[in-house]
């Protein structure tokens, strides 16, 4: 997947199976909002191919939650939900308000970030889609929601679901995911399965651990 | 120390930007700005006209400025943010005022300047209040533009459809009115909405664009009908007008949905279309040129087709 002469994504070649969690970790420009963008067919990639099941990935087979969340002018947040079909059965609005506690008749400029993205995250569950891709979904959440999409999250694991999850704060991804995905300029660099989850610590942050903290101390 | 006109030279690349999108619509957006230059010039030369153009420019940007939102950006972030803001009025709108000088009431551009100057201290900003809580029981929320357009534009739309009611039996007066509730519909149509909310029906290309289409030719014959069909028992020569009409704005609606898919970008604001629409709005009503939207339909409804291919076609 190339933007110009910048090349985002190279050679990405990776099976993902049924009922798992994948957490996609990287540093800003790593090239995960992209590879997303690939998966959820916004963008079309210059070369190779997407499989669900041995099919070729459609775009009905995804439901995405983007990072920053559109919502067209003065709708509430009632109007929004009404917008999508329920093909998810088991949704259920009134329970997940007991947790999200959204002002639905109201607009939803009004609303916080952290609503916001609740009210984005609930047209996503409506949806009934094989693949579920959250985009820095903790991002402006309190802690008890935080929890609550962790459920959520594990909860769609259970019904067999093969679920992407990105996010800058690698503690709740530690906790849920069954894999973890290191990408870096373009390329799945690394994976890690549940057991190797405590070598990513260092792997990650271990040029940061030796020096920086004398170093930035200096800084500021 | 010269001052630094950030919030102009931002102004002006965006301008840049939008008029690069226009194309060919250019030379005529150019026509239209001149044309407006002459008759502003025009009406200065008028007692009370000039006077009144006054207070519409300055209702404009007293409107501008209540419902901007880099308000509270401005201020904080940038220097001077009172002169940048007034700079910004002032190049805006002197073009349309600069004219008065040399006419009789010259004292109309010395006026506005101090008009203008008093905006920037207008700061207040306002939390959006929720109104018509139960307008998807009228109009389906699926008709998002049509329920966001009208929370935004409510009080014209329903001013101008009463006056248009209480005019019916006039010949030409209703016509007018309801041209202009039209140029407040197509301007529902000037976001672009998400992805999600695109796909969602799962439609191919060909099929959402109808549906959109269906849609609205609907409301527009259900809106503009009855009130046709009294102006029509009134004026009994106005049915052929009265139905070229009709035929007219439906166009220019179809026109308006037509060119926004075909430039559609998921979340986009297209600030460039809305000159474009705004041109053939206005021409749609010059005699000879009403063909125009119908014309224009037919011609971004495949551009529309292929656009959307890339994001609803596997």
């Amino acid at each position: 997947m190339q933007f110009g002469n910048n090349q985002v994504l190279k050679n990405i070649n990776c099976d993902f199976q049924n009922g798992t969690i994948h957490g996609i970790v990287g540093l800003n420009g790593a090239g995960k909002t992209t590879f997303f963008n690939v998966l959820a067919k916004v963008l079309k990639p210059d070369t190779g191919l997407l499989k669900l099941n041995g099919v070729n990935l459609g775009i009905k087979d995804t439901a995405y939650l983007e990072t920053v969340n559109f919502f067209y002018s003065r709708i509430t947040g009632n109007e929004y939900l009404k917008i999508f079909r329920q093909t998810n059965l088991d949704f259920s609005l009134p329970i997940l308000q007991n947790y999200f506690k959204l002002p639905l008749d109201e607009l939803v400029e009004n609303y916080s970030t952290g609503m916001k993205k609740k009210l984005a995250l609930l047209a996503v569950l409506k949806q009934n889609q094989p693949i579920f891709i959250l985009d820095e979904p903790f991002n402006g959440l309190d802690l008890e929601t935080n929890k609550i999409l962790e459920i959520i999250i594990t909860t769609l694991r259970k019904k067999d679901k093969i679920i992407f999850v990105s996010s800058h704060i690698i503690e709740p991804l530690l906790s849920i995911c069954d894999k973890i995905h290191l990408l870096e300029n373009g390329n799945f660099i690394t994976t890690f399965d549940k057991n190797e989850f405590d070598k990513i610590d260092d792997i990650l942050f271990g040029k940061l651990k030796y020096g920086a903290n004398e170093a930035i101390s200096k800084a500021i | 120390m010269m001052m630094e006109f950030t919030l102009l030279n931002i102004r002006l690349k965006q301008l840049q930007k939008e008029l690069n999108g226009l194309g060919l619509y250019i030379p005529i957006f150019i026509g239209l700005f001149f044309f407006f230059v002459f008759a502003s010039f025009k009406q200065y030369q008028k007692e009370p006209n000039a006077y009144y153009l006054v207070v519409a420019i300055t209702l404009l940007c007293f409107s501008l400025q209540y419902y901007r939102k880099d308000k509270s950006f401005i201020y904080k972030h940038i220097a001077n943010p009172h002169l940048q803001i007034f700079s910004e009025y002032m190049a805006v709108t002197l073009p349309f005022f600069i004219t008065s000088i040399v006419t009789a009431n010259w004292v109309c551009f010395p006026l506005l300047v101090m008009l203008l100057f008093c905006i920037p201290f207008f700061k207040f900003s306002f939390t959006q209040k929720t109104i018509f809580k139960n307008l998807s029981s009228i109009i389906p929320a699926t008709n998002f533009e049509w329920v966001s357009g009208f929370r935004k534009y409510y009080i014209s739309f329903i001013g101008l459809y009463l006056l248009a009611i209480a005019f019916c039996w006039f010949s030409i007066l209703p016509l007018f009115l309801l041209w202009f509730l039209t140029v407040i519909i197509i301007s529902f149509h000037s976001e672009c909405e998400s992805i999600q909310i695109l796909r969602e029906g799962d439609k191919s290309p060909g099929k959402y664009l109808r549906d959109k289409l269906k849609t609205n030719i609907t409301y527009i014959i259900i809106l503009y009908t009855p009130l046709l069909i009294i102006n029509t028992i009134f004026n009994n020569e106005f049915l052929f007008i009265n139905i070229l009409f009709v035929v007219t704005q439906i166009f220019l609606l179809c026109f308006t949905i037509c060119f926004k898919y075909s430039s559609y970008r998921p979340t986009k604001n297209l600030i460039g279309n809305s000159i474009a629409v705004a041109i053939i709005s206005f021409c749609s009503a010059l005699p000879y040129f009403f063909p125009l939207p119908a014309f224009f339909s037919l011609f971004y409804f495949d551009k529309a087709k292929k656009n959307l291919n890339q994001y609803l076609n596997d």
